[in-house]
């Protein structure tokens, strides 16, 4: 049986999938990954079913050492520095290692969530549909907490899972999403307890995600000046939604993201479209960038493209292929079974 | 019967998968339950394409997922849901189970009860038999896993938020506010006052439904000793029943 065991572990390292929809009624938030193009990504790379929980990394990665099986790893979001014993290899691609090898992973760049994943997946017990990690409520993932060093992560079998290891290494080219300067959205429920002026004033005005930022939102800067509501801050508190903009009682924007709060009772001007929630989520720190209103027409047919994009995101697929003059070690490789050790830098 | 706003209840699209159903804008006990009931006549006659609904205090929220189905056949669907009766006439919550909760009140963990109480102008004593006394329903769950907000308690105890909010409550904690009672299953930060603790946790992930005490139950709290409160907490930690299905 195969697992990693963890020798150095950032501070918000945690299994992430979908999430689980259907028990906000209980005041239980979705949650689930922030990036799901990501997972998917990361998924295709390997031939797992596309909603397979991975480990997320925020800003920081960690170091794991393969314990017992040959693996097959795959990375996706924010690229970082990957080694294996020390040797650079692509992000955004798969690579098969052997026991007792050491993979790590450095610091993010530009954007914020990365992400790993093992062939057939991490073994663990689903909680409510979902392994995705609540840490604040302590429950789903690795024992309901985010995962640190000491810990050894099971992997599932692949033989028992019926997936296939392809030793041939492949990797998918960087997604345009990680690079978006305008966010897509729609009027709010409430933002009619906005001036003209104010909701004129999202529209027109430069953001920026501060540092202020985690999986439950990203508060934002910009030169707009306050978004105060006309109104005072007596509405009564209903749903929040992912991607709602909320204006705090002090004009201040944040974005709620995957692992908002329920239910809120602060006013919220606008949402994000289902479609720039990936987008939104990896902003960088600082990038300046705009929102930019679609009817809900507009943000439907945006969803289908990203659905049709993600359907066929396996034809995107392309072999890492290595110059031989960068296999400076080739003989150390064991050729014969097709297992390809990492450590093509290309 | 009071009179409501004649514009509600509305239907109005909340971002480009979700659609809300407002009965009001301000929390009304009478519309809660109207609330309630529909939420109940949804779960029994669902809406293709849709994923999820969830009430809140005077709303509901339906999730549809917009590659299956349009915001307008929703709409047109909550529509003609909304239009079979008057929901917000003698709203009746179905089969509500009603729940007799332990509250050891004041003392170390209700650091708030003093200041209510004076707010109250009350003793003590009053104050926790006006809270203990009041028939409170399960209007929502929110915030946080588990965490149900109860009302309405008596007129007098419509009292103003802390404009400091404390960091952290433990769980259990019983705050009070605007009427309401708020009972959370985990340590959370809040803006209401601490009057108590139930040894009561309504989260457990690996049940289904998760929580014990759920949208439209009755609550009655009573008062118990610091002793009896450690002797129930420890049951509750131990995964036991503490409180009383009546």
């Amino acid at each position: 049986m195969g697992s990693l065991s963890v020798i150095e572990a950032g501070p918000g390292i945690s299994l992430q999938d979908y999430g689980r929809p259907g028990y906000q009624r209980y005041g239980i938030t979705e949650g689930g990954v922030m990036d799901r193009w990501a997972l998917a990504e990361v998924n295709t790379l390997l031939g797992n079913a596309v909603d397979t929980a991975a480990l997320e990394m925020i800003a920081m990665g960690g170091s794991f050492k393969v314990e017992g099986d040959v693996l097959k790893l795959a990375t996706s979001g924010a690229e970082m520095d990957l080694q294996v014993d020390g040797a650079a290899v692509p992000w955004r691609s798969s690579f098969t290692v052997q026991p007792g090898q050491i993979i790590r992973c450095g610091y993010a760049k530009k954007s914020i969530y990365s992400y790993l994943q093992v062939a057939a997946g991490f073994d663990c017990t689903q909680v409510m549909g979902s392994f995705s990690t609540h840490s604040r409520s302590g429950f789903g993932g690795f024992n309901g907490r985010l995962v640190s060093a000491g810990d050894e992560l099971p992997v599932m079998s692949c033989v028992a899972s019926g997936v296939v290891i392809n030793t041939q290494p492949q990797r998918l080219p960087i997604a345009d999403y990680l690079s978006r300067e305008t966010i897509r959205v729609v009027w709010g429920t409430q933002a009619n307890v906005f001036s003209t002026e104010v909701r004129q004033a999202l529209l027109n005005s430069s953001f920026s995600v501060s540092a202020m930022r985690d999986r439950m939102g990203a508060r934002l800067s910009t030169d707009a000046g306050s978004l105060a509501a006309d109104t005072g801050l007596s509405g009564v508190s209903d749903a929040v939604l992912i991607g709602d903009i909320q204006i705090a009682g002090d004009g201040v924007a944040t974005v709620l993201l995957a692992d908002r709060q329920p239910t809120g009772g602060y006013p919220r001007i606008a949402t994000v479209i289902t479609a720039d929630l990936d987008a939104i989520s990896q902003m960088p720190t600082g990038k300046a960038f705009r929102f930019e209103l679609v009817t809900a027409t507009q943000a439907v047919d945006a969803l289908q493209n990203r659905k049709q994009a993600l359907d066929r995101l396996d034809s995107n697929l392309t072999s890492v292929t290595r110059r031989p003059e960068d296999i400076t070690d080739l003989l150390s490789y064991n050729l014969i079974d097709g297992v390809i050790a990492p450590g093509a830098n290309h | 019967m009071a009179s409501y706003d004649p514009i509600f209840p509305d239907i109005v699209p909340a971002g480009d998968s979700a659609a809300l159903v407002r009965f009001s804008q301000t929390l009304d006990f009478n519309v809660n339950a109207a609330l309630l009931e529909f939420d109940n006549y949804i779960a029994s006659s669902p809406i293709n394409g849709v994923t999820e609904v969830s009430p809140a205090l005077v709303s509901l929220l339906v999730r549809f997922d917009p590659l299956q189905v349009s915001y307008k056949e929703v709409e047109t669907q909550l529509q003609q849901m909304l239009q079979l009766k008057d929901w917000l006439l003698k709203p009746v919550v179905k089969d509500p189970a009603h729940w007799r909760i332990p509250v050891y009140y004041g003392g170390e963990t209700g650091t708030d009860l003093n200041e209510v109480s004076q707010l109250l102008g009350v003793s003590e004593a009053d104050a926790i038999e006006q809270h203990s006394q009041a028939r409170l329903r399960v209007l929502t769950l929110g915030f946080a896993p588990g965490c149900c907000y109860l009302g309405m308690l008596p007129e007098a105890w419509n009292i103003p938020r802390l404009k400091v909010i404390k960091p952290q409550v433990p769980a259990g904690s019983i705050l009070v506010a605007i009427g309401q009672t708020v009972m959370p299953s985990a340590a959370m930060p809040t803006g209401w006052r601490c009057i108590g603790r139930t040894p009561l946790n309504n989260f457990n992930a690996t049940k289904l439904p998760p929580v014990q005490v759920k949208h439209g139950d009755t609550v009655q709290y009573y008062p118990v000793s610091a002793r009896e409160f450690k002797k129930l907490q420890a049951a509750s930690d131990n995964g036991l029943s503490v409180i009383e299905h009546v």
